[in-house]
């Protein structure tokens, strides 16, 4: 189930929040109107199937436990006293927080003690072992499922033999959210929470698919207290309403110029076909990512923004700053500063770099196109920090905007190419090299029937609206609640007609 | 309620004050009105049945096939769809969108982009071709109708990305050892009159007229144009483009053209019963207008007539060939129609039982690039005459209907178990769903002849024959 089927707009959604808004009215308190938003969170899931629903309910188990047993490693080794084997009962043991009463009979880390055990890491502190075989397990099932069916399509019987695993939607969206709760326990910045909690942040509906993906540690309060305020409801309908015009009219609408020029070989439709697929990729997830968004604040959850305007940035740093800012975040965290971050030698301080963006290449797709443009990335921002850094600083706004603008588009040229060969051929005849003319019939065809659309998308990607709103509110004398209400209303049923009229595209980004 | 200390939300502007109110009242509205109204069973817009509520079954919740269902559930039967095309159409088109879904929105007309052929496919259904012509020994003639995209390039939108269909079609006309009608010189020429539908992927009946102009002129006919009259019996024909793109505004006319003879002739319909009329005037109160010729597509028709001629004419083709068929009547005695696509029969037992003098293949470009139903009748015939001649057994010169019976199940069965292997047809614009049931009692758009050719007594004994044709070969679209 997408968010812009009509199963969910027209079923799903408003039974469910209909459902919701009853609890609340009834003054039901908060840990029992989670348990409901995770059944329905795990109903909506499990619409791709069940065997989906068992790999996020697994990985839910896998991480919560590991989680747990960490922190009761930590907890034992904070507490000399009791690191005697015997003590390891946690209901004998009273610091262990939430654990003991949340696994009842269970004890988690005499479990994975065993397990690591057998997995040989007796060298490591407790904590970090259970960590290293936690993260291995969910590694393990992403390779599974993401990587080993590429990798091993050319061979025969291993290929047939791999081709059962397809891999279930959002993998690696809610895994590297359920993984986020497990480093944040294990860094001590937040205690373990119930199952219910830790499900409904992991597989909340809204972001369950792609994201934005959850940093435990700055989330977690939420979980305890998501008051449905009027501005919550207002802020979310708004936000679902902009994400649906960005994803429907835009995104939707930019796929097919990008279908359309695929094949077209000349230096205009080779640029055009870049320019639509850096518009389309931005508006699609984007568009996504607000209406998740949307749908949490209408469940009194306020998840952070996930993109930040990228294509205003003047520097790629600072365009990796504003894209896609969880998944920025939370390699950053997890593994950047973790790995030593700056405080390094700079030849260590290198390697951090391009492990990070080589793994973020890889967290997109296992194909060479996603290794060449993580690490493209990683060139990219270690020359603007030792190469031209300064030279940039000093350079006119749009001229950094235009070098950020050409490098932005060549990088989503590698991603969006299927080999590594298509994508060089395609940066060539970016700069006359192989073209077959300047241009053809069907560039010029897409450049004049898509002009409107280009341009729209062009000044929603800037800060443009957002003064346009600013002039209108002091320019237009209406009134500007119903004349807001009549021009999103007016959206809203194009969208409809839109979604109705053809098969929803799927949002670009559950392919990672 | 929690209390508004803890709201962490933005604020928002002036201008989004009612948006949750506008969203849940849609999002609920519709829900409740979907509930109540009751369900539609089928779309005259779309020319398919609509999705029905979806069994819940454990299998179809656990592989995920219940959410599919229950998604085209939800969109089908969702209030006002139809409306909502028109909107998606007028919203795409103000944003200078010109092609929708292969459809390009021209200067006054929407033309479809001409399919890609298949790799290897066209040269598998003229080899099939030149193979049946080459056996049956008798003369035959392949029209393949070019799209208006191709013929009338004016009125596409400019820059337009066409798949070219040129080389292909002479690739086709090249490889083919029969006749043929190569219409696309003479269509060109007559590019600005109206010889294809505005709203719709078929051609007009004036069109259609210099296709069997064509088509009569490869077997040495000479047909002079004015022998028929053109009536104009709709100007209210939206089809299957404005259909597919949602458009508004446009709308065609539908002429008929009977011949000034008044040839008289009775057809056999693929059911077994018989009218005096080719015209299903029912149609025009309906949305596909265009079944107004020969009705709805159907596996075998026999048309015989009171012309002076003695040809027997066995005519392959596709929904094209529907308008084309008014034009044909005072050339030939007896005409059998065969649309591959829904016939599971012997034609074998066509071809004997109908004594067929020539034979005719006419189809759309699209269908004739892509379509595997003509190759596959015709290799299914071919490889059965072979296997006969191999086994040594003597084609007998006796009336098929002595051997028939006996082979008919058999054959009929094994055919039709190939086709559902190797050629479903694919559901396109000109082939009715499969649900769709042939139209019955067709009613003539003329007074019927007095002596109509099914009450003349001298055809009793070709009519019984062309009925006994109709109940071996039977209805396939039961």
């Amino acid at each position: 189930m997408q968010l812009t089927d009509f199963s969910f707009l027209f079923a799903f959604l408003p039974l469910s929040y209909l459902v919701y808004l009853l609890l609340v009215r009834q003054k039901i308190k908060t840990s029992t109107l989670n348990v409901y938003l995770l059944v329905i969170s795990l109903l909506f899931y499990a619409a791709q199937g069940f065997s989906s629903l068992f790999i996020l309910v697994f990985i839910l188990l896998w991480n919560w436990f590991c989680a747990g047993a960490i922190e009761y490693d930590l907890t034992q080794r904070a507490n000399p006293s009791l690191a005697d084997g015997s003590a390891l009962d946690p209901a004998e043991n009273m610091e262990a927080p939430n654990l003991g009463s949340q696994t009842g009979a269970i004890n988690p880390a005499g479990s994975i003690r065993a397990a690591k055990s057998a997995a040989g890491f007796h060298a490591l502190p407790a904590a970090r072992q259970t960590l290293w075989l936690c993260v291995g397990v969910n590694l393990l099932i992403l390779l599974l499922y993401k990587y080993l069916p590429t990798w091993l399509a050319p061979f025969g019987f291993a290929s047939r033999w791999i081709s059962q695993f397809v891999m279930p939607i959002g993998l690696s969206f809610y895994m590297f959210s359920s993984l986020s709760y497990v480093f944040d326990v294990y860094n001590q910045k937040a205690k373990t929470c119930s199952l219910v909690n830790f499900g409904l942040f992991t597989a909340f509906f809204g972001r369950v698919i792609m994201g934005p993906i959850g940093h435990y540690a700055q989330f977690k309060d939420q979980l305890d207290d998501h008051p449905v305020t009027r501005r919550a409801k207002r802020y979310g309908a708004v936000l679902f309403l902009q994400g649906m015009f960005y994803k429907v009219m835009l995104a939707d609408n930019l796929a097919l110029i990008f279908a359309g020029l695929e094949t077209n070989t000349s230096w205009l439709g080779t640029w055009l076909l870049a320019v639509s697929y850096t518009l389309q990729l931005y508006f699609d997830f984007m568009g996504y990512s607000r209406m998740a968004r949307g749908l949490a604040s209408l469940f009194g959850f306020q998840i952070p923004q996930n993109f930040d305007k990228p294509y205003t940035a003047l520097s790629i740093q600072e365009f990796w700053r504003r894209w896609h800012i969880s998944l920025t975040d939370w390699f950053r965290e997890y593994i950047y500063i973790p790995l030593g971050g700056n405080r390094v030698s700079q030849s260590r301080w290198v390697l951090n770099l391009f492990v990070v963006w080589l793994l973020t290449g890889i967290w997109h797709g296992p194909t060479l196109p996603f290794f060449v443009w993580g690490i493209l990335q990683g060139g990219l921002i270690l020359a603007e920090h030792k190469l031209y850094g300064n030279a940039l600083n000093k350079a006119p706004a749009w001229t950094r905007h235009l070098y950020v603008m050409v490098l932005v588009m060549i990088s989503w040229t590698i991603f969006f190419s299927p080999t590594i060969g298509m994508a060089f051929a395609r940066i060539g005849r970016m700069f006359f090299v192989g073209i077959e003319g300047f241009s053809n019939s069907q560039a010029m065809f897409y450049l004049v029937h898509g002009l409107i659309l280009l341009a729209a998308a062009i000044f929603c990607a800037t800060n443009l609206p957002k003064k346009a709103t600013h002039w209108i509110t002091v320019h237009v004398p209406l009134n500007k609640g119903l004349l807001g209400a009549f021009g999103y209303g007016l959206g809203l049923v194009i969208c409809l007609a839109m979604l109705i009229s053809q098969t929803s595209q799927a949002f670009l980004y559950t392919a990672f | 309620m929690k209390s508004m200390k803890s709201d962490r939300t933005p604020h928002i502007t002036r201008f989004q004050k009612y948006l949750y109110t506008l969203l849940m009242t849609v999002l609920c509205l519709f829900m409740v009105l979907n509930l109540i109204v009751p369900d539609q069973l089928r779309s005259e817009v779309e020319n398919r049945p609509l999705a029905s509520f979806p069994a819940i079954t454990l299998e179809s919740l656990s592989s995920g096939k219940f959410a599919r269902q229950f998604n085209d559930y939800v969109s089908d039967q969702f209030l006002g769809r139809n409306s909502l095309f028109h909107i998606d159409y007028l919203f795409r088109k103000l944003c200078g969108q010109r092609e929708i879904d292969d459809v390009f929105l021209g200067k006054n007309a929407l033309l479809q982009n001409p399919a890609q052929p298949k790799d290897g496919f066209p040269n598998s259904q003229v080899e099939a071709i030149n193979a049946f012509a080459s056996q049956t020994g008798l003369p035959a003639t392949v029209l393949v109708a070019p799209s208006a995209a191709s013929i009338q390039p004016g009125k596409l939108p400019m820059d337009a990305p066409v798949n070219e269909e040129n080389s292909a079609l002479d690739a086709v006309y090249n490889s083919l050892t029969t006749n043929k009608a190569d219409v696309r010189q003479s269509l060109a020429s007559h590019q600005n009159e109206y010889i294809y539908y505005r709203t719709d992927h078929h051609w007009t009946s004036l069109g259609a007229k210099y296709g069997a102009q064509a088509l009569l002129e490869s077997f040495g006919v000479t047909m002079n144009p004015d022998d028929f009259d053109s009536l104009k019996v709709s100007d209210t024909f939206e089809g299957t483009l404005a259909n597919k793109t949602g458009a508004v505004g446009l709308q065609d006319d539908i002429s008929i053209c009977p011949d000034k003879y008044q040839t008289e002739y009775v057809v056999t319909w693929n059911d077994g019963s018989k009218t005096a009329s080719i015209y299903n005037q029912d149609a025009l109160k309906h949305k596909d207008q265009y079944q107004v010729f020969l009705g709805a597509n159907q596996g075998l028709i026999h048309i015989e007539t009171l012309s002076n001629s003695n040809e027997n004419l066995l005519l392959f083709k596709d929904s094209y060939a529907n308008s084309m068929i008014q034009f044909l009547l005072p050339y030939y005695r007896n005409i059998y129609i065969v649309d591959p696509r829904y016939f599971y029969e012997d034609i074998g037992y066509v071809m004997a039982a109908g004594n067929i003098t020539q034979l005719a293949f006419v189809f759309s470009y699209n269908n004739f690039m892509t379509d595997p139903s003509l190759r596959d009748v015709l290799e299914t015939q071919i490889a059965k005459d072979q296997a006969k001649a191999q086994s040594g057994a003597e084609i007998s010169a006796e009336p098929p209907a002595q051997e028939q019976p006996s082979e008919q199940p058999a054959s009929s069965q094994e055919q039709t178990d190939e086709k559902s292997d190797a050629s479903e047809p694919s559901q396109s614009e000109d082939q009715p769903a499969q649900d769709e049931q042939p139209s019955e009692g067709n009613s003539s758009l003329e007074d019927t002849p007095e002596s109509q050719p099914a009450s003349d007594p001298s055809k009793n004994s070709a009519k019984s024959e062309a009925a006994n044709l109709q109940s071996q070969t039977g209805s396939k679209r039961s």
